[in-house]
């Protein structure tokens, strides 16, 4: 059994779907990464699994973790289990702290609810927590307040905060794109290396397929709601057989640093990203696709090789031959 | 001079970027119908106004005409909400107390908002040395609440309905200019003013085609709201005998003459402060509700 | 106005914020800048937050005044003039914003906000058909024109934001990262869509970007800020594969690159 095991997650807004359908596992101390552009759902995704979305949207399906199903639980229950087994790292540290709060005592607060530690014991535990996530002078900065940090300080915290209780799974929604470039190289080694020291599960939702290819072991992309292809980093990056990963890796490959030449037009998907609920029925990509056939018309069920998956009536055929 | 050359006009594709060309959220005014503040306001709002203008030209007896046959009447098929203390019918009176308030509640934050406005909108575009001046000037006349101008009004020039007006709206001028300003400040600071000085916009055209448009819906729902509380202002003056002076017909009067029957008669209370109450009620309503339709353009 | 020598001369520009509250303490947001722009050249100005390219670019476009230093443009400076006298200098350089949720006024009509640029400077043209060739040149439909800004996805108000830097026929282009705020597939139909126009229009272009990979493809001089100081300039090449200062070899190394293995790097050769 996976640590957490996703089925059939639908996220409704009245009647339009935000997530559709969506199936996938992380077993314990995996690193996927959860694809996708503005409208794809992946953070839908991430905010339903933590059981934080607003009451005006509906959820359908199982989010098992560890054997329970964290859609049907109660909110004491679920408010239990986040922080100490499942924490959240969100994108702008800014919104995301308290900024009427010290941060030694930001940091410490989920020692002081889920294992209740005192609060200097807490306090203590703060400095130590900033000091593995190299925050200069812990001791110092355990006493100033939010907006005395910069952004990747903040950010630090965060993932401090994350880290305090030792949680099974880390989920990180977009944790690096608010920040400047150095800064984010250094936020995401530092990711990296707590990750595998800590030994926990890690989902890291980004737009952004090279942050992912250096992080994690298994990539998802989505769009439009839907799962549309899932494998390892070496299948869905190395040889994408979805025509939106492939378009999507191609203008990435052009737009990294080792990309295009100059002078060149850049790849591009022709067409943009229709807004929430008018997406084409059937598979939500087929009006920008160049593979269309006739049958996209109707939603495409996952075809399955061995840990890659894709959703797709006429995906890219392989360059070496299929198993089994 | 660059000129557009035919190339690019004949080769462009259409199709591919009309996709998302759709009516995102809905014009603004499709909205209305989802907001309940502004349906139930104004609706309340216009049933007042029409017994408003009715009323100038017709109540079922004359507001003013006492009646000693029938004094303190409860309600009946003559006098459907029944007559005061002088057998004065008290329908027609409230319906003429009607046109008091809206007299007074629009001409009150009519003349704040002439003044108020381009105060607010001068002190946001010239920051500086003028912008501290308005503020000043608007402090100046914080220390003048509605009451105290009244009285000070009154005793210059006598107590009566305009006396109120004008305590009304000098007690909300520097409202006025306190949000102007502020609105006007988030507006001037957005990247599309910058575009506009960008692309050579004098400050007072900006002030006129960029500020006044996008605060213009902000500002109608605060007039709406300082019109239900000037309406409760001017009961208040009338009641203390600040402004509109018995015989005539105006909420505020009609509770100043009823204070006696407050045990015995307690309809002459009643009746006037429930209009009072549902004008306020329907005028805050209807502030609301058009400051929940504000968020129509700016949305994503 | 002469034709020869630079388009743009930015001689020792400083620009220095003195804090309100603490009196004595200032800001220097650009320090001792000195660039020459010629014809025909796309130039990246790099820089992460806080380095001051925003500040740059708003000085440049003369929203702003700098402490020291002067901007030229065709041999005449630019930067100490009155508003009035600037009417020239606006026509011919044009700025493309960064945020097109918020560059463009929610309450103007797309028609509106292309022509206001005409009207704010006293150009006189057809209105109708000047809106109408602009929108064609971005790829937009005609009907565009009758509708609002919000009524768009965020890559097709960044088209009406070039198009409206476009009306007046400048012949530089200021970008502020006119791409940061957009997903990936549509940063390259922007890019490919500016660099068709700055090739089909002639235009100057000078690129503000914090995204070492977009300016790598769009433009030939790369100019490196770090807190206010020009740290490197050089040809975009050169700048890539042989930085010479210690910030601009950081700012390389750390984009992240794509791999097909944690770890690993990416296994095909970069096809020139």
């Amino acid at each position: 059994m996976a640590l957490l095991e996703i089925r059939d997650l639908s996220v409704l807004s009245g009647d339009v779907a935000l997530v559709s359908g969506v199936n996938f596992d992380v077993e314990s101390g995996e690193r996927v990464g959860l694809i996708g552009e503005s409208g794809s759902g992946k953070s839908m995704t991430a905010l339903a699994v933590m059981g934080l979305l607003s009451q005006g949207l509906t959820t359908s399906g199982r989010v098992e973790f560890s054997g329970e199903d964290l859609l049907t639980l109660s909110e004491r229950r679920r408010s239990a289990l986040r922080g100490d087994r499942i924490a959240m790292i969100f994108q702008e540290p800014m919104t995301a702290l308290n900024p009427t709060k010290r941060i030694g005592d930001q940091v410490g607060e989920t020692l002081r609810i889920h294992r209740n530690l005192s609060r200097r014991d807490a306090l203590k535990a703060a400095i130590e927590l900033l000091a593995r996530v190299e925050m200069p002078e812990p001791a110092r900065y355990a006493h100033m307040y939010p907006h005395e940090l910069s952004g990747g300080q903040r950010q630090r915290v965060m993932i401090a905060i994350a880290i305090s209780c030792d949680p099974d799974v880390i989920l990180a929604d977009e944790p690096t794109t608010a920040l400047d470039v150095t800064v984010q190289r250094r936020v995401l080694d530092l990711l990296d290396r707590l990750v595998a020291e800590e030994g926990c599960a890690f989902l890291l939702i980004a737009h952004d397929l090279a942050v992912v290819s250096e992080v994690c072991d298994r990539v998802i992309t989505m769009y439009g709601g839907v799962l549309v292809e899932s494998g390892l980093v070496s299948e869905v990056i190395g040889d994408p057989r979805h025509p939106y990963t492939r378009a999507l890796l191609e203008t990435s490959r052009a737009l990294s640093v080792d990309g295009a030449a100059p002078g060149t037009d850049l790849p591009s998907i022709a067409g943009t990203v229709p807004s929430a609920g008018h997406f084409p029925a059937g598979c939500p990509f087929r009006d920008r696709c160049e593979r269309r056939v006739d049958a996209c018309i109707a939603m495409p069920p996952m075809q399955v090789d061995g840990t890659h998956s894709i959703a797709c009536w006429n995906p890219v055929t392989l360059l070496r031959e299929p198993k089994g | 001079m660059t000129t557009f050359p035919d190339s690019i006009a004949s080769a462009s594709p259409i199709g591919p970027h009309d996709v998302a060309l759709v009516d995102r959220a809905g014009t603004r005014w499709q909205r209305w119908r989802h907001s309940p503040n502004l349906v139930i306001g104004g609706l309340i709002v216009g049933i007042i106004v029409m017994v408003a203008i009715v009323s100038l030209f017709w109540t079922p007896y004359n507001p003013l005409a006492v009646d000693t046959a029938h004094v303190l009447a409860g309600p009946s098929m003559r006098h459907w909400l029944g007559t005061d203390e002088y057998g004065r019918d008290l329908l027609s009176r409230l319906m003429a107390g009607s046109q008091v308030a809206m007299f007074v509640g629009s001409l009150s934050v009519v003349f704040a908002t002439v003044i108020g406005v381009p105060a607010g909108l001068l002190a946001a575009q010239r920051g500086g040395v003028v912008s501290h001046l308005v503020l000043r000037f608007a402090d100046i006349l914080y220390g003048f609440p509605v009451l105290l101008a009244a009285v000070v009004l009154v005793a210059g020039f006598g107590a009566s309905t305009i006396i109120v007006v004008w305590a009304i709206g000098i007690a909300y001028i520097p409202i006025f200019i306190r949000v102007t300003r502020s609105n006007a400040l988030v507006v001037l600071r957005s990247e599309y003013v910058m575009a506009a000085r960008a692309y050579g916009r004098r400050p007072l055209a900006i002030t006129r085609r960029h500020v006044v448009p996008n605060i213009a819906t902000t500002m109608i729902a605060q007039m709406s709201l300082l019109f239900a509380l000037a309406i409760l202002a001017e009961a208040g003056l009338d009641f203390l005998g600040l402004g509109t002076t018995a015989p005539t017909a105006s909420w505020g009067t009609m509770l100043q003459e009823s204070q006696n029957y407050l045990s015995s008669d307690s309809f002459l209370i009643v009746l006037p402060s429930l209009a009072i109450i549902v004008c306020v009620l329907g005028f805050a309503l209807l502030g609301d509700g058009i400051g929940e339709l504000r968020d129509a353009r700016s949305d994503r | 106005m002469t034709d020869t020598g630079p388009l743009l001369e930015v001689c020792d520009l400083s620009k220095v914020y003195q804090s309100h509250r603490h009196l004595g303490k200032s800001t220097t947001a650009v320090r001792n800048a000195n660039l020459s722009v010629n014809v025909g050249d796309t130039i990246a100005i790099v820089g992460e937050s806080g380095s001051g390219k925003s500040t740059f670019a708003r000085l440049l476009m003369i929203l702003e005044m700098p402490t020291s230093g002067t901007i030229s443009y065709h041999g005449e400076v630019v930067s100490g003039l009155k508003e009035r006298q600037l009417r020239e200098y606006r026509r011919r350089v044009q700025m493309v914003f960064q945020d097109p949720m918020s560059s463009l006024d929610p309450r103007m009509k797309i028609h509106d906000i292309l022509a206001e640029p005409l009207r704010a400077l006293g150009i006189d043209v057809d209105e109708g058909e000047r809106v109408r060739e602009l929108l064609t040149s971005v790829e937009l439909p005609a009907s565009a024109a009758n509708r609002y800004a919000h009524q768009f996805s965020g890559g097709q108000r960044q088209r009406i934001a070039i198009a409206r830097a476009l009306s007046t026929s400048p012949e530089m282009l200021i970008a502020d990262e006119p791409v940061s705020a957009l997903d990936v597939s549509v940063r390259a139909q922007i890019l490919n869509l500016l660099s068709g126009l700055v090739r089909d229009f002639g235009l100057t272009l000078v690129f503000i970007s914090h995204d070492m990979a977009v300016v790598r493809h769009l433009c030939r001089r790369v100019v490196v800020l770090y807190h206010g100081d020009i740290v490197e300039t050089g040809d975009t090449e050169d700048i890539f594969q042989n930085p010479q200062r210690q910030y601009t070899k950081e700012l390389v190394a750390a984009v992240p690159r794509i791999r097909v293995a944690r770890g690993a790097a990416e296994g095909t050769p970069r096809r020139t």
